[in-house]
C-alpha cells in the first residue's frame, strides 16, 4: 500500500467516525464524565504532561551537537516519548476510575482496544525491515509502539476490571 | 472520613451503589468513593444524592 493509498483511507475512516459520532449525539454511548472523574483525568493529563517534558528534556540532553542521537532518530524519540505519556495518561485514570465514561461499557471498550492493538502489533512485525533507517531505530517502529501502548491500555483495564469485580464480591 | 450516613440511607432505600449512581448520573465508583470518604462531592451533586434518597444535607452530609 503507497503512501497516498494509506492517507485516503485514513482520512474516509475519519470522515465515517465523524458521521457516526454526530448522528450517536444524542444517545449515551460514553465519553461522558462525573466529576469526580473529571478531577481524575485533569491529574492524568498532568502527570501526562510532565512525563513528555522530563523524557523530551532527556531526548535533548542526549542529543549531539549535529541533532542527532546515537541509537535513534529524533523522530522516532519524540513520538515515543508522546506514546509513554499517553500510557502514563490511561493508566492512572484507569486505576482510578475516570478513563471509561458513566455510561461506557469498560468491556467492549477494552476489546476494541486490543483488537486494534493487535493491528498495528501485526502490521508493526511484518514491516520490521523499516525498524531501522542508518542504524538507528527510526520512525518505521510506530506501528508497533502504537500496538504495545494500546495493549498495555488494554492491559491495565482488564486487571482494573478484575479488581472491581473482587472489590464488588 | 467514611460517610456511614450516605450508606445507611441508601441501604434503607434497598439500593445497590449502582442504582444509586444511575439515579444521580455518577459512575459506580463515584459512589463508593464517597461512601469510603475518598472523594467530597460538590453541593451540586450532594443535592442530587439527598433527592434521590429523600434525605436532607444536613442528615446526609453534615455535622459528622
Amino acid at each position: 500500500m503507497d503512501f497516498a493509498t494509506g492517507f485516503a483511507i485514513g482520512f474516509l475512516f475519519v470522515i465515517l467516525l465523524v458521521i457516526i459520532v454526530s448522528l450517536n449525539k444524542n444517545k449515551k454511548i460514553g465519553g461522558e464524565y462525573d466529576e469526580r472523574q473529571q478531577i481524575v483525568r485533569g491529574k492524568g493529563y498532568k502527570a501526562g504532561f510532565f512525563t513528555m517534558l522530563i523524557l523530551n528534556m532527556i531526548i535533548i540532553c542526549l542529543t549531539n551537537d549535529d541533532g542527532s542521537l546515537k541509537y535513534i532518530t529524533s523522530d522516532a524519540a519524540v513520538l515515543i516519548s508522546v506514546f509513554i505519556a499517553l500510557i502514563v495518561f490511561a493508566v492512572y485514570c484507569i486505576f482510578n476510575d475516570g478513563y471509561f465514561g458513566v455510561f461506557e461499557k469498560p468491556k467492549s471498550t477494552i476489546c476494541l482496544l486490543l483488537l486494534i492493538s493487535l493491528i498495528n502489533i501485526l502490521i508493526g512485525i511484518a514491516n520490521y525491515k523499516e525498524w531501522f533507517y542508518d542504524g538507528k531505530l527510526s520512525s518505521g517502529i510506530m506501528n508497533f509502539v502504537c500496538g504495545i501502548t494500546l495493549f498495555v491500555i488494554s492491559l491495565a483495564g482488564v486487571v482494573k476490571l478484575m479488581l472491581n469485580k473482587r472489590e464488588d464480591e | 472520613m467514611k460517610n456511614l450516613k450516605l450508606k445507611a440511607a441508601r441501604t434503607m432505600k434497598d439500593m445497590s451503589q449502582e442504582d444509586l449512581a444511575k439515579i444521580v448520573g455518577v459512575s459506580r465508583q463515584t459512589i463508593s468513593s464517597i461512601e469510603k470518604g475518598d472523594y467530597n462531592p460538590t453541593i451540586k451533586l450532594c443535592i442530587s444524592i439527598c433527592k434521590a434518597l429523600d434525605k436532607t444535607l444536613d442528615e446526609l452530609f453534615w455535622g459528622q
